[in-house]
C-alpha cells in the first residue's frame, strides 16, 4: 500500500467558477495529509478529482500511474464521504463486502476479509444490522470499513467526522489516525476544522479560493504560517499591521499605528509594509513593565476575560485600538484574589522571536 | 453542453421526447387545422384562413358555450374551495385514524373514473333517484325536483367531482404548518378564528392556489359532467367541441374553438403562476 | 392537533358524506333484483354482475382497456425513469424546459388533446385503430409517471451511486445494485398513477374509438341508452375493485405516497 499521488497543474472549471487553480501538490506514501480550507476553498473538489467524479486539466497520478480519463470504478481507491453513503438495503457485512464482490472475489474469502474488518473496526455483533438501526459512530466505522476491505491504493475522507458530537469525534480522530498508520495507507483527509488537522496530520495542504496557500507539517503551518489567511484560519493570530523602520542585526524594528514598536526577526527592506502575528499563547501579561531587553513590550487594558478552567483567554485593547487575544494557562499566578479585571491596565509582553512576519 | 455529457444524456431523454414529439405534433397540426377551410366530412381545403375563428369567435351562439363554461366553472370553483377547504381543516384536525381514512376516501374518489363518479351522481339527483325519494318521504316536497338535465345539476356535479382535487392541495399545504405557531399565537391571546384567519389561512394559500387552478381548468373543459348531468340542456364547451368534430365533421370549426380553449387554459396557468409568485415571498 | 368548532367538523364531515353516498348508492343500485335502477334497491341480487358477460361490450372494452393501460404504463415507466435521471442528476442545457414540456400534457385540457390527435391521426390515416389509442395513452400517462420519477429521484442520493462506483462498479451496475432497489417504491406508485390514468381516460379517448371502445366510453353510452342497473354493476366492479387496491397500496406503499400527486 505504499502509493504515492501526485498532482499536477490540476484545474477544474464548473460553467462560470473555477474550483481549482493551477493546484499542484504531492502525497507521500503512507502520509496522512489534511486537506485544510473553509466551505468553497476546494478542498472537497480535489478529493472528488482524486476519486475520478470530475473533469479536469492537469495530471493525476497515483502510485506512479496516469488516471487521467479513468473512470471511478476502475481506480483502487476507498472513499469515505460526508454522509456515509451506506447502502440502506444491505446489511453491514453486505455493505463491506460490496467492493469485494465487485473484485469477483469468491464468497468465502470475502466472508473472511469482512470478519477481519469487522473486527478492526470493533463492529463485532453488527454484521447483519442494517444502516438505519445503526448509530451515527457505528454508522462512521461501516463507511471507513467498506473503504479499506478493497486494500486500496488511496483513501479519501469527505469530512467524515463532521456529523459526530465532540467527545466520539475525538475518539474517532485517534482511532482513524492509528488504523491508518497501522495498514500504511496514503490517505486524504478533507476538513475545515483547523484542531483537526493539526491534530491528524503528517502535512496539511491549506486551500483558499480553489488555490494551495500552504503545504506543510502542523508545526510549520502553525508557526510559521505564509500568508494572511493561513496565519488567521489556523488558530487565533491577533495579526496587525505595521511598517519596517529600522534594521538591527537580524532584528527588523516596526512600527504599528500610533508608534507602537515592535521587533521582530526577519528580513525586509526599510519602507516595507507588513504584518505581523503573535499567537494568543505567547503572549504575557503583567502588571508592572517586567524589563527584559530582548522582549516587546505593549500597555494594554484589559476588556474581557473569558474562564475556560484550565486557561482564561483575555482580551485586551492597545493603543491604536486594536484588539488582541491572550491565551494563559491558569497555573496558580493569578488567584482569585488579584485575577484581572476588567478596566486594568497591565503590560504585555513576548519574546521577539515569536513575532511571526507574513510579507503578504 | 460538454460533448461527453451530450452522449450520457441524449440516450436517457430520447423516449420521453418521442413521446414529446408526438404530443407537439398532434397540437401543432391541430393549430394548423383551426387555420385552414374546411370541405366537410373532417376534410381540408389549402390556404391560411380565418374563416373558423371568424365562425366561431363572431358567433354569439358558439361564444355563449364558452361564456357559459367560464362563468358557471367560477361559481363552482368558488362553492368547491369553500367545501373543499372544510375537508381539508377536518382532515388536518383530525385523529390520525380518522384522518387516515378520510385521505383513503379522498383516494378512491381520485381513482374512480369521472364517468362512474358523475354516473351515481345522477343516481342520486335523478326524478326516482335518492334525493326526491327522501324529500318525497319527509314532505318536503309535492312532487320530485327536476335536479339533472339542466344548469343545477351540472353545477352539482362539477362541485362534487371536484372537491377532492382542491382538498388535497389544500390538506398538503396546511400539513406543513408547525404547530408551534399556533401555540405561539394562542399564547399571544388570538381567538381561535383570529388565530385560523391570520396564521392557518395565510399559510394554507399555496394550496389553495394549486386547487384552485387544478379545479378551475377541470370545469372549463369539462364534458362528462355536462354531457351526464346536463343531458344535452346544458352543454359546455367540451361538448361543442365534440359535436362539432364528430357530428358534423367540421375539424376546422372544432380544432378553432380547441385552440381558443387552449389559449384561455394557458393564460390562467401563466397568470395564476405570476399571481402566486407575487404573494409568495410571504409564505 | 388543536380543537375543532362541533359546527365545522358536522359540515366537514356531511361533505365528506357527500363524496361517499353517491358511490354507495351506486353499488345499491347495482344489486336491484328487478331491473329499475331504485336506491335503496328493491330485492338483493347480483344479477346484473352476471349481465355483464353477457354483454359482448362490456367485456371487448374491458380487455381494450386493460392492454392500453399496461402498455401505455409500461412505456410511461421506461421514459420516466430515464428522463428522470437525466433530469436529477445532470446539468444540461434546456433541462428545466425539458422538466417543463414533459408535465405540459397535464395543463392541456383532454378534449383539447383528444382534438389534436384525432385530426393528425386521421391525416395520417391510423385514425379508429390500437395505435392511434396506444399513442394517446402514452402521451396522457407520461406526465403522471414523470412527475413522481423524478420526485423518486431526487430522494436516492447521488452518493450511495458514487460510493458503489468508487467500490468498483460500473455506472450502470451502481443504478441497477443500488438505485433501482430505493426508486422501487416510487416506480409502483407511478404505475399505479400511470394505469389508473390510462384506464379511466374517457375525453380524450372518445375521439379515438370506433367499434371497439374502453370502459369508460362503454359505461357512458351504455347508461346514456339503456335503463337497467347492469352499468351501475360494471361502474360498482370498478369501485369496489379500486376500494381494494388502494387499501393494499396504502399498506404497501404508505398513504403519503398516493396523496403525491
Amino acid at each position: 500500500m505504499r502509493n504515492t499521488v501526485e498532482v499536477r497543474k490540476l484545474t477544474v472549471r464548473y460553467s462560470e467558477t473555477v474550483a481549482l487553480r493551477d493546484v499542484s501538490v504531492t502525497l507521500e506514501a503512507s502520509q496522512f495529509v489534511t486537506v485544510l480550507g473553509p466551505s468553497g476553498c476546494g478542498k472537497t473538489t480535489l478529493l472528488r478529482v482524486l476519486a475520478g467524479f470530475v473533469d479536469y486539466e492537469g495530471h493525476v497520478l497515483i502510485g506512479g500511474e496516469a488516471h487521467d480519463g479513468m473512470p471511478p470504478h476502475k481506480r483502487d481507491i476507498g472513499i469515505v464521504f460526508q454522509d456515509y453513503a451506506l447502502f440502506p438495503h444491505m446489511t453491514v457485512a453486505q455493505n463491506i463486502a460490496f467492493g469485494l464482490r465487485m473484485r469477483g472475489w469468491k464468497a468465502a474469502v470475502q466472508k473472511d476479509a469482512v470478519i477481519d474488518v469487522i473486527r478492526m473496526l470493533r463492529l463485532d455483533g453488527l454484521a447483519e444490522r442494517y444502516p438505519n438501526e445503526l448509530s451515527g459512530g457505528q454508522q462512521q466505522r461501516v463507511a471507513l470499513a467498506r473503504a479499506i476491505a478493497i486494500n486500496p491504493k488511496l483513501l479519501l475522507l469527505d469530512e467524515p467526522l463532521a456529523a459526530l458530537d465532540k467527545k466520539l469525534r475525538e475518539e474517532m480522530q485517534v482511532e482513524l489516525r492509528q488504523l491508518q498508520q497501522r495498514l500504511a495507507i496514503t490517505t486524504m483527509f478533507v476538513t475545515h476544522d483547523q484542531e483537526e488537522a493539526l491534530a491528524l496530520s503528517d502535512k496539511i495542504i491549506v486551500m483558499n479560493h480553489g488555490e494551495v496557500r500552504q503545504l506543510g507539517t502542523p508545526m510549520e503551518v502553525y508557526e510559521h504560517p505564509n500568508d494572511r489567511f493561513v496565519a488567521d484560519f489556523i488558530g487565533t493570530s491577533n495579526l496587525l499591521a505595521a511598517q519596517v523602520v529600522g534594521r538591527e542585526a537580524d532584528t527588523l524594528l516596526c512600527q504599528v499605528a500610533n508608534g507602537i514598536l515592535v521587533r521582530a526577526l526577519g528580513t525586509a527592506s526599510i519602507g516595507a509594509e507588513v504584518f505581523f502575528s503573535v499567537r494568543p499563547e505567547r503572549l504575557r501579561l503583567a502588571r508592572k513593565h517586567d524589563e527584559h531587553a530582548h522582549d516587546n513590550h505593549v500597555p494594554a487594558v484589559v476588556e474581557h476575560i473569558t474562564y475556560l478552567g484550565h486557561r482564561s483567554k483575555i482580551r485586551v485593547r492597545i493603543s491604536d485600538g486594536s484588539s488582541i487575544e491572550i491565551d494563559q494557562p491558569n497555573n496558580g499566578t493569578f488567584t482569585e484574589d488579584n485575577a484581572w479585571n476588567v478596566g486594568e491596565t497591565a503590560d504585555m509582553s513576548w519574546e521577539i522571536k515569536n513575532t511571526v512576519i507574513i510579507y503578504k | 453542453m460538454k460533448r461527453g455529457q451530450f452522449w450520457a444524456v441524449a440516450p436517457l431523454v430520447t423516449p420521453a421526447m418521442t413521446i414529446l414529439v408526438l404530443f407537439f405534433g398532434t397540437l401543432s397540426v391541430m393549430i394548423a387545422y383551426s387555420f385552414l377551410p374546411s370541405t366537410g366530412m373532417g376534410q381540408v381545403g389549402e390556404g391560411f384562413t380565418l374563416e373558423n375563428y371568424q365562425k366561431f369567435l363572431g358567433n354569439a351562439f358558439y361564444l355563449s358555450y364558452v361564456s357559459r363554461s367560464l362563468v358557471l366553472s367560477l361559481y363552482c370553483t368558488a362553492i368547491t374551495l369553500v367545501l373543499g377547504y372544510l375537508v381539508a381543516y377536518v382532515m388536518y384536525r383530525a385523529s390520525p385514524t380518522a384522518c387516515l381514512i378520510i385521505g383513503l376516501i379522498l383516494v378512491v374518489q381520485f381513482f374512480t373514473a369521472y364517468v362512474i363518479r358523475t354516473y351515481a351522481i345522477m343516481l342520486i339527483l335523478g326524478r326516482n333517484g335518492a334525493v326526491n325519494k327522501l324529500l318525497l318521504n319527509l314532505r318536503l316536497v309535492d312532487e320530485p325536483l327536476q335536479l339533472i338535465f339542466n344548469e343545477l345539476g351540472v353545477a352539482i356535479g362539477m362541485v362534487l367531482v371536484s372537491i377532492p382535487f382542491m382538498a388535497l392541495p389544500i390538506y398538503s399545504s396546511l400539513h406543513v404548518i408547525p404547530r408551534d405557531l399556533e401555540s405561539a399565537a394562542h399564547s399571544l391571546g388570538a381567538t381561535p378564528f383570529k388565530c385560523f384567519w391570520t396564521i392557518i389561512l395565510p399559510l394554507s394559500l399555496p394550496g389553495i392556489a394549486a386547487g384552485i387552478i387544478i379545479v378551475y381548468l377541470f370545469q372549463i373543459t369539462a364534458y362528462i359532467i355536462p354531457g351526464l348531468l346536463g343531458g344535452g340542456y346544458f352543454d359546455m364547451v367540451a361538448n361543442l367541441i365534440y359535436n362539432k368534430a364528430m357530428g358534423a365533421m367540421d375539424y376546422p370549426l372544432s380544432a378553432s374553438a380547441s385552440v381558443t380553449m387552449l389559449v384561455i387554459s394557458s393564460t390562467i396557468v401563466y397568470a395564476a403562476q405570476k399571481l402566486f409568485a407575487w404573494l409568495g415571498p410571504r409564505t | 392537533m388543536r380543537s375543532i368548532s362541533p359546527l365545522t367538523k358536522t359540515v366537514g364531515y356531511a361533505v365528506i358524506a357527500c363524496l361517499v353516498l353517491p358511490l354507495v348508492v351506486l353499488v345499491g343500485v347495482s344489486l336491484n333484483a328487478g331491473v329499475e335502477q331504485n336506491f335503496p334497491p328493491s330485492g338483493l341480487s347480483l344479477r346484473w354482475y352476471a349481465n355483464i358477460f353477457n354483454r359482448d361490450g362490456f367485456l371487448n372494452a374491458i380487455q381494450m382497456t386493460l392492454i392500453l393501460a399496461v402498455v401505455s404504463t409500461a412505456s410511461s415507466i421506461f421514459a420516466s425513469i430515464l428522463v428522470a435521471l437525466a433530469i436529477v442528476r445532470h446539468r444540461f442545457f434546456g433541462r428545466d424546459l425539458l422538466l417543463t414540456a414533459v408535465l405540459s400534457p397535464l395543463v392541456v385540457p383532454q378534449v383539447v388533446v383528444g382534438m389534436a390527435f384525432l385530426v393528425t391521426l386521421s391525416a395520417i390515416g391510423i385514425y379508429k385503430s390500437m395505435i392511434a389509442l396506444l399513442l394517446l395513452h402514452s402521451v396522457i400517462t407520461l406526465p403522471f409517471a414523470a412527475r413522481v420519477m423524478v420526485g423518486s429521484l431526487m430522494g436516492a442520493r447521488v452518493s450511495l451511486e458514487e460510493a458503489a462506483r468508487s467500490l468498483g462498479a460500473p455506472q450502470w451496475k451502481a443504478f441497477i445494485l443500488i438505485t433501482l432497489p430505493l426508486i422501487r417504491p416510487g416506480i409502483a406508485a407511478a404505475a399505479v398513477f400511470a394505469f389508473v390514468t390510462s384506464f379511466e381516460n374517457f375525453t380524450a379517448t372518445q375521439f379515438l374509438v370506433w367499434d371497439r371502445t374502453t370502459l369508460p366510453v362503454e359505461i357512458y353510452t351504455y347508461v346514456q341508452t339503456e335503463s337497467d342497473p347492469t352499468g351501475a354493476a360494471m361502474s360498482s366492479a370498478i369501485v369496489l375493485t379500486v376500494c381494494a387496491v388502494v387499501l393494499v397500496l396504502s399498506r404497501v406503499l404508505g398513504l403519503e405516497m398516493l396523496t403525491k400527486r
